[in-house]
């Protein structure tokens, strides 16, 4: 190994100088392309059009979401309300809102007692850096949100962009434990591969590539419905569903998803229950 | 097993992996850049033998990894469709250059720190913050702006699916890469295997071999960790193995945001090559703090440090990750890289030597 303290090294000032210039010229464009803020006013409209005249109220609500994300494309997120999940007290509703997309709306969760637990998570884009909000309606008529800040930088290792695939492969997937006592909440995990065409993007050719999204989801127990969700273009590739049920009798879980061309995917599975 | 999340397992395998990793570079004195120095200074090849050997070992278990369709390397980081050629000539001299500097790469900075030099330390915060700087802060631009620009894309009907030296022959000749893997595969790994194993200086000296041979096949595990255990059917981790550049800036990250963050196989290694030379150096009792001797010193490492970190993120790699790891997947990036880290730590040595970069040059180029 070389003994590096026998020998001397020494920048001279005008090297110093040449690479603080450097610097300087690359944080100067940095900061021109900084953009003016809003005080979340995409996430306040999205809100009202769904809430009315309800105002939300901080708490109860809780969002796990990473502080920096190095690729926008694809971030977790986990919503949970503190709620029993009773007939009396539930969570009917969850909204989030990434205040910065272009579509400032991206899913609501419907939920019920059946649920059990008030906890979904799935994954969205996200555009830029932003606050991300989740807001939970309640059966009383109330309203309780959250917000979480978060840092989007660019992709880290350069792997290539493709240009929008024309050919959407759906595959459907589900995960549930294979038995369960009668009453336990248990997760289902869902998953259907579709690129979730935004509507915002345009191929190498510089054309629009036009929308085309998963809508809605739904899970049937025994025909009736006891979660659902309504998606926009800010959820995901492959749309990542996790969420929970009380598993109260054996019977089957029926699940759907419905494309924007109007193609309905579904998926049966048994639950049984001991 | 049901509630451990996919990515806490992964890591904790990584960690575990990882400590065995540290604990190599701390008993037998692997280091790349030592390797590099021994080589040019010495003429003593023994500890680049083992580097080779590992390259050797990690390429064939890797590719039979592949080959029995236990992991997918296309899905990796090295084998795209994208190259990057421009980032591995100058990435890979920054951070052979750096390494020198700061006597030794991130993977043998890591182990250092474990068994208490101080100095090495520095190198380690320099080289993460600038590696983060350089993934998605204020370096960045210069990156997307400046190298990937010049990104060859490959792909599509008739071009080579990806930048593996398989697949580019494959176009070349006109015929599949399935048949001619193997044919490359048995070349490279045999020319690599006769380098290092014909010298019986390197084939008697057992730290040198057990160093070569454990490295060989921690890459491979490393796929296997990643892409067997990791292969969660809703939230897959990215097929990876041990590299220690980007990885370094995650996990000062993730000490920084621990609240919000996610863990992942780089940031468990990372923490695992500290914790496996720690428990090394205080088996042999070689636990000794170690700091700089000037300020001349001093600021060696820090731009050693700092160079690393940014020359390895536009690399994608460093010694081992493009070195080793990179290589295991014959990508063409991963050869690049890999001789220009050489060559820009053969300029490092000559550098430290004369005192000057342009009387580096000279004796590069002037006499040997």
């Amino acid at each position: 190994m070389v003994n590096q303290d026998s020998f001397k090294m020494d920048l001279t000032r005008r090297e110093v100088l040449a690479g603080g210039a450097a610097l300087l010229t690359v944080a100067g464009a940095a900061l021109t392309a900084l953009p003016a803020r809003a005080e979340f006013d995409n996430a306040r409209a999205a809100m009202k059009a769904v809430l009315g005249d309800v105002e939300p109220r901080i708490g109860h609500v809780a969002l796990e979401l990473a502080k920096i994300v190095e690729d926008g494309g694809s971030v977790p997120v986990t919503i949970s309300v503190d709620s029993p999940m009773t007939a009396e007290d539930h969570v009917s509703r969850i909204h989030l809102f990434p205040d910065k997309n272009p579509t400032p709306f991206a899913a609501t969760f419907r939920l019920g007692p059946r649920c059990g637990k008030a906890e979904v998570s799935t994954r969205i884009r996200l555009a830029e850096s932003q606050t991300v909000f989740a807001v939970a309606e309640l059966n009383d008529g109330s309203a309780w949100m959250t917000g979480s800040d978060v840092v989007v930088t660019v992709g880290g290792c350069g792997i290539a962009v493709s240009d929008a695939d024309s050919e959407v492969r759906v595959k459907t997937r589900i995960k549930l434990p294979k038995s369960a006592t009668s009453g336990k909440v248990i997760q289902i995990k869902t998953m259907v591969t579709h690129p979730m065409e935004s509507g915002h993007r345009r191929n190498s050719a510089g054309e629009p590539v036009p929308r085309r999204i998963i809508n809605r989801f739904t899970c049937l127990y025994d025909g009736e419905e006891v979660f659902g969700a309504d998606f926009h273009p800010s959820i995901a590739a492959n749309p990542m569903l996790f969420f929970h049920i009380v598993a109260s009798h054996s019977g089957a879980l029926t699940l759907k998803w419905i494309d924007d061309d109007g193609s309905e995917y579904s998926e049966i599975a048994e639950i049984e229950v001991a | 097993m049901q509630d451990i999340p996919t990515t806490t397992l992964v890591a904790a395998a990584g960690f575990v992996a990882g400590i065995v990793f540290g604990a190599t570079a701390q008993r037998t004195n692997f280091c790349t850049m030592g390797a590099v120095s021994d080589a040019v200074l010495m003429g003593d090849f023994r500890r680049l033998r083992a580097w080779v050997l590992a390259i050797a070992l990690a390429l064939l278990g890797s590719q039979a990894l592949h080959s029995a369709g236990i992991v997918d390397l296309y899905q990796s980081i090295y084998l795209t469709a994208n190259l990057g050629w421009l980032g591995a000539i100058v990435g890979g001299l920054l951070f052979g250059f750096g390494m020198t500097l700061a006597g030794g790469c991130g993977y043998r900075s890591l182990a250092r720190v474990g068994a208490g030099n101080l100095k090495s330390l520095v190198v380690l915060l320099v080289l993460g913050i600038a590696a983060s700087m350089t993934l998605g802060g204020l370096l960045a631009l210069l990156r997307i702006w400046v190298i990937e620009p010049t990104n060859v894309v490959l792909g599509g009907t008739s071009n080579p699916r990806s930048q593996g030296i398989v697949d580019l022959l494959a176009a070349l000749f006109g015929t599949q890469p399935g048949s001619l893997r193997w044919v490359v595969v048995g070349l490279v790994a045999a020319g690599l295997l006769w380098f290092s194993l014909k010298d019986k200086g390197f084939r008697n000296s057992a730290p040198n071999l057990a160093a070569g041979m454990i490295i060989g096949v921690l890459i491979p595990l490393g796929w296997l960790i990643t892409g067997v255990l990791g292969a969660d059917e809703f939230e897959p981790v990215p097929l990876f193995s041990f590299s220690f550049i980007a990885p370094l800036g995650h996990s000062l990250q993730y000490l920084m945001t621990f609240t919000g963050a996610t863990i992942s196989f780089g940031i468990g290694s990372v923490g695992g090559v500290i914790v496996g030379a720690f428990l090394s150096a205080l088996v042999a009792r070689q636990l000794r703090l170690e700091s700089f001797a000037d300020a001349a010193d001093f600021k060696r490492h820090l731009i050693g440090g700092a160079l690393m970190g940014f020359g390895g993120v536009v690399a994608l790699g460093c010694t081992i990750g493009q070195g080793v790891t990179g290589m295991s997947t014959l990508a063409l990036g991963s050869v690049i890289a890999w001789l220009a880290i050489m060559a820009g730590s053969i300029y490092g040595i000559r550098y430290l030597e004369t005192g000057s970069l342009r009387g580096a040059l000279g004796a590069l180029f002037g006499r040997a």
